[in-house]
């Protein structure tokens, strides 16, 4: 056993956990998601894209920025997603049917 | 519906793991290993190791979420990108500066990656654990010889380029998938033997020890936000080169952003647990750079049970860690020119090898520039690259855009509007203070001089040569 003082020892064992912790957190819950993405994409052909914040967030950005040269595309993937949200069953993300129903399509 | 339909990574990265080891890969390099243990021993141990994260936390993961999801929202290189992003022609050339430090960087990163395979090939030779094997000498005779760091120089370069010439999926993740995983079980090997060692707890003092005061010095603050910035990976259009290749349905915050800051830095602490247990158990002076790694440890592992097999585990790591940046730097150069020019993806490889190579011999000579160039672009070519691709998100495309559109776009988490401020002000402005800090602790010196140089020429350089260029196009690649 390695005798360390006690700042060293809270200060080795804080590093091991915030940076080895993260990144494995990081590493397992990002392959995690895409074998569920790969789950979904196989049984219902389509995935939802945004989560409910981030579709209010693009939907927000669509509105006030009608003119935008991107807004097409933007507008595209607000579209892509509010079509697999309303034509599949399972999501990646936590929607509840009243937030499916409430979506409009622009 | 086919598995290649449903194929999440589409592109080029043929899996996840790819995508992330790629990123973990290109960011891992020399300084995790011989620089980050020892500057956190040197600023205060582990009040730097705190400063660090909280500059991580505020500046890294932000700024290389961004231009990771700029890589993809443009699907681009780096001049793609910022024609994309930029109404005024011109401006494009912001993207020939990016490109031009890339190729400075690895013109002289490409001879000290020389230096790695120099000793991964001695350790497989179990030179280092040969009696009467005298570390400095034969530092000092490898030094000095022109031929053999011209000669590494040239090997590194074509091993790149073969690497290169297979492509993305068959070339780059081929080698990151294992050359990844096979450094950190390096580490981790050296590690569980480091600590094992009597007189071990020294060094684990020395890197780990709390000097709280450091938080109150200016010096701590900016060397941590040095390397949190750039041994990261920010500004040098790695990220968006590879971001560039991920498909729709991948998350950018987690595997871009955390996984890769956090698994960088993961990388320079394990570096720390495996090397100073090992130079304080056997009283040698902790150093950093190739003093450390080429003088230090090399002293060291003759005195260890089993040392020719440790010192092959450790320089084989390091070479790899090394290598696989050397090879998404130059990715960088290879996928813009590729898009840019009518040459095939091999014409490209090369091309760009062959420019960095030739460049690279003035580094690689041993009376030649790397010390030199390694501050000039260190230190004023990669904050200018930087202020670039951030500057011109935050005040061109507008970071609020790509945030809605990609950022958060089949993300593992939200990222909130907060992310927009660090990166329209917070990040530009730490650019610009880097870069004043550097110019004004070098004043007047030729060094210094160089650097404004770059900071004046590049910009105006790119400017001038995309206006033309722009306003005669060639057809480029599809």
């Amino acid at each position: 056993m390695l005798t360390l003082p006690s700042d060293v020892w809270a200060m080795l064992i804080f590093s091991v956990l915030v940076f080895f912790g993260v990144s494995l957190f990081a590493l397992v819950y990002s392959l995690l998601q895409e074998e569920e993405k790969m789950e979904i994409l196989q049984s219902e052909n389509t995935v939802d894209t945004y989560s409910p914040r981030a579709l209010r967030d693009l939907k927000s950005w669509i509105r006030a920025h009608p003119g935008d040269p991107d807004v097409s595309r933007a507008q595209e993937a607000y579209r892509d997603c509010v079509d697999a949200l309303q034509t599949t069953n399972r999501h990646v993300y936590t929607w509840t049917p009243e937030e499916i129903e409430g979506l409009d399509s622009l | 519906m086919s598995d290649t339909d449903v194929e999440l990574s589409r592109a080029q990265w043929g899996s996840r793991f790819g995508f992330l080891m790629a990123m973990l890969g290109a960011m891992v390099g020399a300084g995790n290993i011989w620089r980050f243990p020892y500057i956190t021993g040197e600023q205060g141990g582990g009040a730097f190791i705190l400063a660090y994260l909280a500059l991580l936390l505020i500046l890294a993961i932000p700024g290389l979420i961004a231009e990771v999801a700029l890589g993809r929202y443009t699907g681009r290189g780096v001049i793609g990108a910022f024609r994309e992003m930029v109404d005024r022609r011109g401006l494009v050339g912001l993207g020939v500066v990016v490109l031009l430090v890339n190729v400075m960087l690895m013109s002289y990163y490409s001879p000290v990656v020389g230096w790695t395979l120099y000793y991964a090939v001695h350790s497989l030779l179990f030179t280092f654990s040969a009696p009467g094997f005298d570390p400095e000498a034969f530092w000092s005779a490898f030094q000095a010889s022109t031929a053999l760091n011209i000669g590494m120089h040239t090997l590194v370069m074509a091993f790149v380029a073969g690497v290169l010439y297979f492509g993305i999926r068959r070339g780059i993740e081929r080698l990151v998938i294992y050359a990844v995983p096979g450094l950190i079980l390096a580490l981790l090997a050296i590690t569980i033997r480091a600590l094992t060692l009597p007189g071990a707890a020294d060094g684990l003092i020395f890197t780990f020890d709390v000097d709280w005061g450091a938080l109150a010095r200016g010096e701590t603050w900016v060397t941590a936000l040095g390397q949190a910035l750039f041994s990261t990976g920010l500004g040098w259009g790695i990220a968006l080169t590879i971001g560039s290749y991920l498909p729709e349905y991948d998350d950018i915050p987690i595997g871009g952003g955390i996984f890769t800051v956090m698994g960088n830095s993961s990388v320079g602490i394990l570096a720390a647990f495996a090397i100073f247990p090992i130079v304080f158990a056997f009283d040698v002076d902790p150093a950093s750079g190739s003093q450390l790694t080429f003088v230090s440890l090399p002293q060291v592992f003759p005195q260890m049970a089993g040392g020719g097999l440790w010192a092959l585990i450790f320089f084989v790591g390091f070479f790899l860690a090394t290598f696989t940046s050397a090879v998404l730097i130059t990715e960088v150069s290879v996928t813009t020119l590729n898009e840019e020019t009518q040459w095939s993806r091999e014409q490209t490889v090369f091309g760009v090898c062959a420019i960095i190579w030739l460049v690279g011999l003035a580094s690689a000579h041993p009376n030649g520039y790397l010390g030199f160039l390694d501050f000039v672009f260190g230190n004023f070519g990669l904050p200018l690259a930087a202020l670039a691709i951030i500057g011109t998100i935050g005040w061109s495309l507008s970071p609020e855009k790509l945030r809605v559109i990609e950022v958060n776009r089949n993300a593992g988490i939200y990222i909130g509007p907060r992310w927009n401020v660090i990166v329209r002000y917070v990040i530009p402005v730490v650019m610009v203070f880097i870069l004043g800090n550097y110019a004004w602790s070098s004043f007047g010196s030729p060094r210094m001089i160089a650097g404004v140089g770059v900071l004046v020429a590049f910009p105006l350089f790119g400017y001038l040569l995309m206006q033309v260029l722009e306003a005669n196009p060639t057809p480029r690649s599809p």
